[in-house]
């Protein structure tokens, strides 16, 4: 009875997880890097690197940043102001045009300016999405509309948790191999890999699949708001999160109060006496309108739960208008604990740094199951093989696919890297033309893959990418010598240094992977006829 | 800072000291771990570290709650024994004597942590 249930379980376990391994691990790999999304998009924008930490009041900023954006957009239907901090050193301006009416919204309304804190002069920076990339593509992928993309994900990530809650079920010796790893030892091997990466890091990767599709419950099970708010979703969120409308403008011009005094205003009220409590942003609606209002949003403190604080003010008189405190906002705390924990916001770098070895310990999970699945199929089919046979076209067809997702990943994303800063930086959409590079290097690593799947195209891909990685900080020395490793090392952005000294580790592993499967090989197989010997081949061991 | 950044280095050293304890009383590590001697006195440790395992997991986790605060400590506490599982499972396979110096080097580890965070 319970060897049946077992039984059965493994065939959910292997279909489940064959069924999205591919896209579970572009996902995966994806998030894993977004936990750095700041740095990496620092790191992608070297004009910034030679900026010190301000260390001027918010106060001070504020009143740059509102110059600045009353040059640009004195009628702007929103300003959006924020503030430097330990993972982002430019003082951010954004704002959002006001449209005639019956003119269609489109993104084209929204410009985004980064300034120097210092002097609230814009910084040319190079167009990137940077680290944004990675964190839109773990959940709206790309090339696909935004709906039909997290559908697609929370399909993957609703069968990576029937896989995880299988895979502990069928896993017989969850204790007795807790630590056990045997290298070389063929499909024994890739079991144990699997084995080890999942059980081990176990706890973040219920966590992160259980809280991912947590983040995506109102787009999955839609029919409540359906029901109670007729589907107004907006009206359901304002609710929610206790948020008051945006006055509509007045249409009478009217000048703005002092901005810098309402910074000065909140961080009293925050702290009593007035300290280092920070502002993370704030708003500004309909400024230079008699129905301004500014609202300003507490930085988070160290804490599974962000602030949720914000104060809103009128944007003419300074008067406070509406108070949201912690307590008031039980059902948001809860909604943006999943949030947190899923994103890590309340990490510090040593913790950051435990889900980043947790995220890729996932990738290597999902990697080495893909590949169990055709190292045992492999087996199936040995006398199939050995009488000179073709495999079996699903056969060939996975460990092609296997192929190409495993081992074109990291060249896909090196490009990324590589293509920031080999692109000219006044291309047009230069920004689009890197994650375009990303596709065609991996459409590419695809095709190759479907071409001659076998054990020489890995070794070929592994180096590849490898190498690629190995060399991002040569690149990185080479064309922006400014912020070379040895500077950042001795000089900072600590990011910056950390990037690639992380781009080397991760490139020395994957050539270790590469020089492995050039190494390792099947006793028996010097012993075959050579055309056999080619097919054995293409086996991974 | 330098306070913290020495329990911090305790906390990870106390999970890292649980697990080896754990890994000392299953057959096949404690081989790896004690180059396969046999003696009375291992094979009387064998029975007690697993035992004293649960002690030092817990004194991790509790060192991780009082540097977090209950609800990101004990995630610090997981992500430790993530890490460390995974640090200890390769160190078995590819360098058991290591293993074996990293867990009779982290008791005093802890203990100097502990002095270095008083001084500090």
């Amino acid at each position: 009875m319970k060897d049946a249930f077992r039984a059965s379980m493994a065939w959910v376990h292997t279909w489940a997880g064959l069924l999205v391994c591919w896209v579970l691990l572009l996902i995966f790999a994806a998030g894993t890097a977004s936990y750095y999304r700041n740095e990496i998009t620092l790191w992608m924008q070297p004009e910034l690197h030679a900026i010190a930490p301000s260390q001027d009041s918010q106060a001070h900023m504020a009143e740059r940043a509102v110059i600045a954006l009353q040059q640009r957009a004195p009628d702007a239907k929103q300003w959006f102001i924020g503030f430097p901090n330990e993972r982002s050193q430019g003082l951010q301006i954004f704002w959002e045009d006001k449209l005639p009416p019956g003119v269609e919204p489109t993104r084209e309304r929204f410009h985004d300016v980064m300034l120097n804190p210092d002097t609230g002069l814009p910084l040319e920076v190079r167009e990137t999405k940077g680290g944004n990339f990675f964190y839109r593509l773990h959940f709206d992928l790309h090339y696909l509309p935004v709906t039909l993309a997290r559908w697609i994900v929370g399909f993957c990530a609703m069968f990576m948790l029937v896989a995880l809650v299988t895979g502990v079920i069928i896993h017989r010796r969850i204790f007795k191999d807790f630590f056990t790893f045997r290298p070389g030892k063929g499909q024994r091997s890739w079991l144990d890999a699997h084995n080890i990466t999942g059980v081990l890091a176990l706890p973040y990767h219920l966590m992160i699949t259980y809280t991912g599709l947590m983040l995506l419950m109102y787009l999955y099970m839609p029919t409540p708001i359906v029901v109670a708010y007729q589907g107004n979703n907006q009206a359901f969120f304002g609710e929610l999160f206790r948020e008051e409308p945006a006055p509509e403008p007045s249409g009478r011009p009217a000048t703005l109060t002092s901005i810098a005094g309402l910074v000065t205003e909140a961080q009293r009220i925050w702290q009593g006496a007035a300290g280092e409590v920070s502002v993370d942003h704030m708003h500004i609606n309909n400024p230079n309108d008699a129905a301004a209002s500014v609202s300003l949003d507490k930085a988070g403190d160290n804490g599974l739960i962000e602030s949720g604080m914000s104060l809103t003010f009128d944007g003419v008189s300074g008067k406070l208008l509406h108070e949201v405190d912690a307590e008031q906002r039980a059902v948001v705390q809860t909604a943006t604990a999943m949030r947190s924990l899923h994103e890590a916001n309340f990490a510090q770098p040593l913790l950051r740094a435990l889900f980043f070895i947790s995220g890729l310990g996932g990738c290597l999970m999902i990697a080495s199951g893909a590949v169990l699945w055709t190292v045992k199929k492999r087996q199936a089919q040995a006398k199939r093989l050995a009488s000179g046979l073709p495999p079996t076209w699903g056969l060939r067809l996975v460990e092609a696919l296997n192929l190409g997702a495993i081992a074109g990943l990291p060249i896909a994303f090196a490009t990324f890297f590589w293509a920031n800063r080999i692109l000219p930086v006044g291309l047009a959409a230069r920004d689009e033309w890197e994650i375009h590079s990303v596709f065609i290097a991996w459409a590419a690593v695809l095709l190759l893959a479907q071409w001659r799947p076998g054990r020489h195209m890995w070794q070929l891909m592994l180096w590849l990418g490898g190498l690629m990685w190995l060399a991002l900080p040569v690149l990185n020395a080479m064309l922006t010598p400014q912020s070379a490793l040895f500077t950042t090392v001795l000089h900072g952005p600590v990011a910056v240094a950390g990037f690639d000294i992380t781009a080397m580790l991760l490139g020395a592993a994957i050539c270790f992977a590469a020089w492995r499967t050039g190494k390792v090989r099947s006793p028996k197989l010097s012993a075959q006829p050579k055309h056999r010997r080619e097919l054995a081949e293409t086996e991974v061991a | 800072m330098m306070k913290s950044a020495w329990l911090y280095l305790a906390a990870f050293a106390l999970a890292y000291l649980g697990l080896a304890s754990l890994a000392y009383g299953m057959e096949r590590h404690h081989k790896q771990l004690t180059r396969a001697h046999a003696s009375a006195v291992l094979k009387a440790l064998k029975r007690v570290t697993p035992l004293a395992a649960w002690g030092w997991l817990l004194a991790a986790l509790y060192l991780a709650i009082s540097l977090e605060g209950a609800g990101p400590g004990s995630v610090l506490w997981l992500g430790n024994l993530t890490a460390g599982a995974m640090l200890l499972a390769l160190m078995l396979t590819y360098a058991p004597g290591l293993a074996r110096g990293l867990a009779m080097l982290s008791l005093p580890l802890i203990l100097l942590s502990m002095v270095g965070a008083y001084w500090a």
